[in-house]
């Protein structure tokens, strides 16, 4: 049983049921013996009336039947009535001779139930003396009723208890289902707190939670808080290592660098050119861990975030890279709409830009080194502020979109790069709430896109509580 | 010129220097951020190469030490702590550069000429890049060894290239130092001065528009 409002309905329907179905069932019963013995009590009256009938012509005792009807809780038209009236001597005076008499030795009036032409009956037996002029005797009267009326009357009851008892069901069901809801609320606003948190929101639930959950909440906070410190450790682990590297990649590049200058031998001189571009290559790379292990977006304060105007940001990044764009035979060009502020990190805004362009830059040729324009876009987009780095290199394939922002991947192993760049610019993108977006046809570039959440002024970011 | 090499990596502190020396300067080197300390107080230097983690006294001390004591001495940093909380620190305390580890020689001596260019951008030397020369209060360019005739707006927008070479140079930059109180430079009279200096240097050095950013000068020739 996963679901806990199916729980609660169980266990509170299924005793209603059974409360329920008891009291038809008692119902039933006691309504039965209730009409039975109104309707024998009737029955019992119309068979005394009969008494009143008999009268004696010549010593004979005759029963007047005009204007005689047998009335009974069930003549109303519906139920059909015998009888059979005999002296002590078994002379019948008047009724149907075939209707059965009661079983032997019963008590009178005796009660039963017998059946005739077709019809279920019940049947009162009583017998009483009659004194009539010179004549006295006993009379023995039969009357018999069918069931139909009694049984009619009782099913009719039941239907009505059952209608009734069917409707507070219902009711008692409903009202559970909304006690329910009500009773989960908490849990749902919970739910919906973690839900609309940033992605990189990792502090703990603060929102005032019913004693029932305050041990789950506390579980997950406690949770939170060993995710935090774990991808702290890393982050912190991954810094030191790359610091710790970076020295000696200095040393070994300089040296490198100053051997090869000062060696006349070409035959050495390769292979120590070779080790300075590694070394170049090596110390790209630590630096380039050092800045993922510094965005990684779960640790980004997002209280601490302040608006920053994007085409500012994309402007110093340009500038930045300008000359090293140049040297390599590209040109760089910004084109700058108005994109307003979004809320963000500056340096890592920076960092984010630095590395896309420096991602057309290095790898726009495939493998060979592109030769061509890197265009930076400020704009926007459906209201949101965006930007945009695209160029007219070989592109990327659709299969491999997707595969961008994967650490270390690399479209071709030839070209020079760390495999991180994009890697860090999603991690960024993903620590500002903003989505991107590659677009490329082969042969004709990559276009990489990144829409900021449009920004509501009086919206503070991150931790909204829950609810 | 004198130039003062902070660095307790001996490895690294000999390689700069030995560069530095190669490239025309005179070069000291420091291994201490105390000593270093007291060195300036004594001595002048053209430019200070300054690591920040130091032993005895850390780098951004030394540079504010120096900065309180009014002294402007270009400072470049080179430093293992390259993330921008860093450079943004360093370079408000005042340094002209920064330059994180692992670097090239040669981007460090590139950057340290330049920051000793921009320095002296009122000195007595030529400045140069590739085919170009622009000596001293002179109203004429050379271009590849011949005197080109420079209008006075023309000769301090290539002046203000020359010294800021290498680096993008914003429109507005060069509005900002060409324009006076009496004499207000607009942006199509920038960019007409570009266009005309353009055909003046032809090939000699490569001077870009740069859409939407500015212009660049270099000596061209891309690497391949």
């Amino acid at each position: 049983m996963s679901s806990i409002r199916a729980r609660l309905l169980l266990w509170i329907g299924l005793p209603f049921s059974l409360v329920g179905i008891l009291t038809l069932i008692s119902s039933q019963v006691v309504l039965s013996r209730q009409i039975n013995e109104t309707f024998d009590a009737m029955l019992l009256n119309a068979a005394e009336r009969v008494e009143r009938r008999i009268h004696s012509v010549d010593g004979e005792l005759r029963i007047n039947m005009h204007y005689f009807s047998i009335s009974t809780l069930g003549s109303r038209g519906e139920g059909k009535i015998f009888y059979r009236i005999r002296d002590d001597a078994g002379n019948m005076l008047a009724g149907f001779e075939g209707l059965e008499g009661p079983p032997s030795g019963a008590a009178t009036p005796a009660f039963y139930d017998t059946y005739y032409a077709g019809n279920e009956l019940r049947a009162v037996a009583t017998s009483f003396p009659v004194v009539r002029a010179t004549r006295s005797g006993h009379i023995e009267v039969i009357v018999a009723e069918s069931t139909e009326a009694r049984d009619g009357l009782i099913n009719d009851f039941l239907l009505t208890l059952s209608g009734l008892t069917a409707v507070g069901g219902l009711l008692a069901v409903s009202i559970a289902l909304l006690a329910i809801h009500q009773g989960l609320a908490p849990l749902r606003a919970i739910s919906r707190g973690l839900r609309q948190r940033s992605p990189n929101d990792l502090e703990p639930i603060a929102t005032q939670v019913p004693r029932e959950v305050t041990t789950l909440v506390a579980s997950i906070n406690g949770l939170m808080a060993r995710m935090r410190q774990g991808i702290r450790n890393t982050q912190q682990f991954n810094a030191d290592v790359s610091h710790q590297l970076r020295t000696p990649v200095s040393e070994i590049r300089a040296l490198a660098e100053l051997t090869a200058r000062r060696c006349a031998d070409p035959a050495l001189r390769r292979p120590l050119e070779e080790i300075e571009r590694i070394a170049e290559q090596a110390g790209y790379t630590v630096q380039q861990l050092l800045t993922l292990a510094k965005t990684r977006h779960e640790l980004v304060d997002t209280q601490a975030l302040v608006p920053v105007a994007l085409g500012e940001v994309c402007r110093e990044a340009c500038a930045e890279a300008a000359a090293r764009i140049y040297q390599r035979g590209q040109e760089l060009e910004l084109i700058e709409q108005q994109a307003g502020e979004v809320l963000g990190d500056p340096v890592r805004l920076r960092w984010l830009m630095q590395n896309l362009i420096e991602n057309a830059s290095q790898h726009a040729g495939g493998e060979t080194p592109y030769r061509g324009p890197i265009r930076v876009r400020v704009f926007q987009r459906e209201g949101a502020p965006a930007l945009s780095v695209a160029d007219d290199g070989v592109g990327v394939a659709a299969d491999d979109l997707a595969r961008l922002t994967e650490r270390f991947y690399r479209a071709s192993p030839a070209t020079p790069g760390s495999g991180l760049g994009l890697a860090i610019v999603d991690e960024v993108a993903r620590a500002h709430g903003a989505r991107l977006d590659f677009a490329s046809t082969p042969g004709q570039g990559l276009t990489v896109s990144v829409v900021f959440a449009p920004r509501r002024d009086a919206d503070a970011p991150g931790r909204s509580a829950a609810g | 010129m004198k130039a003062l090499v902070v660095e307790d990596n001996p490895n690294l502190a000999t390689s700069i220097a030995t560069f530095l020396t190669e490239a025309g300067f005179r070069v000291e080197t420091c291994d201490d951020g105390q000593a270093a300390e007291q060195w300036l107080r004594h001595l002048s230097f053209d430019l200070i190469l300054l690591d920040l983690g130091l032993p005895n006294l850390d780098g951004i001390h030394v540079l504010r030490r120096l900065r309180a004591r009014q002294d402007k001495t270009p400072v470049l940093i080179i430093s293992a702590r390259d993330d921008l909380d860093q450079r943004v620190l360093g370079l408000e305390e005042g340094a002209d550069d920064y330059l994180g580890k692992p670097f090239s020689l040669v981007e460090v001596v590139a950057r340290a000429k330049a920051l000793v260019r921009r320095a002296k951008q009122f000195g007595e030397n030529s400045l140069q890049c590739g085919g170009l020369e622009l000596p001293p209060d002179s109203p004429t360019v050379l271009v590849d060894g011949e005197a080109v005739a420079l209008h006075r707006r023309e000769r301090e927008v290539l002046e203000y290239l020359l010294i800021n070479q290498g680096r993008l140079v914003s429109k507005a930059q060069i509005i900002d130092r060409l324009s006076d109180l009496d004499d207000a430079i607009t942006p199509s009279a920038v960019e007409t001065y570009i266009s005309r200096l353009r055909k003046k240097i032809g090939q000699a050095a490569q001077l870009r528009t740069v859409r939407g950013l500015g212009y660049l000068l270099d000596a061209g020739e891309p690497r391949p």
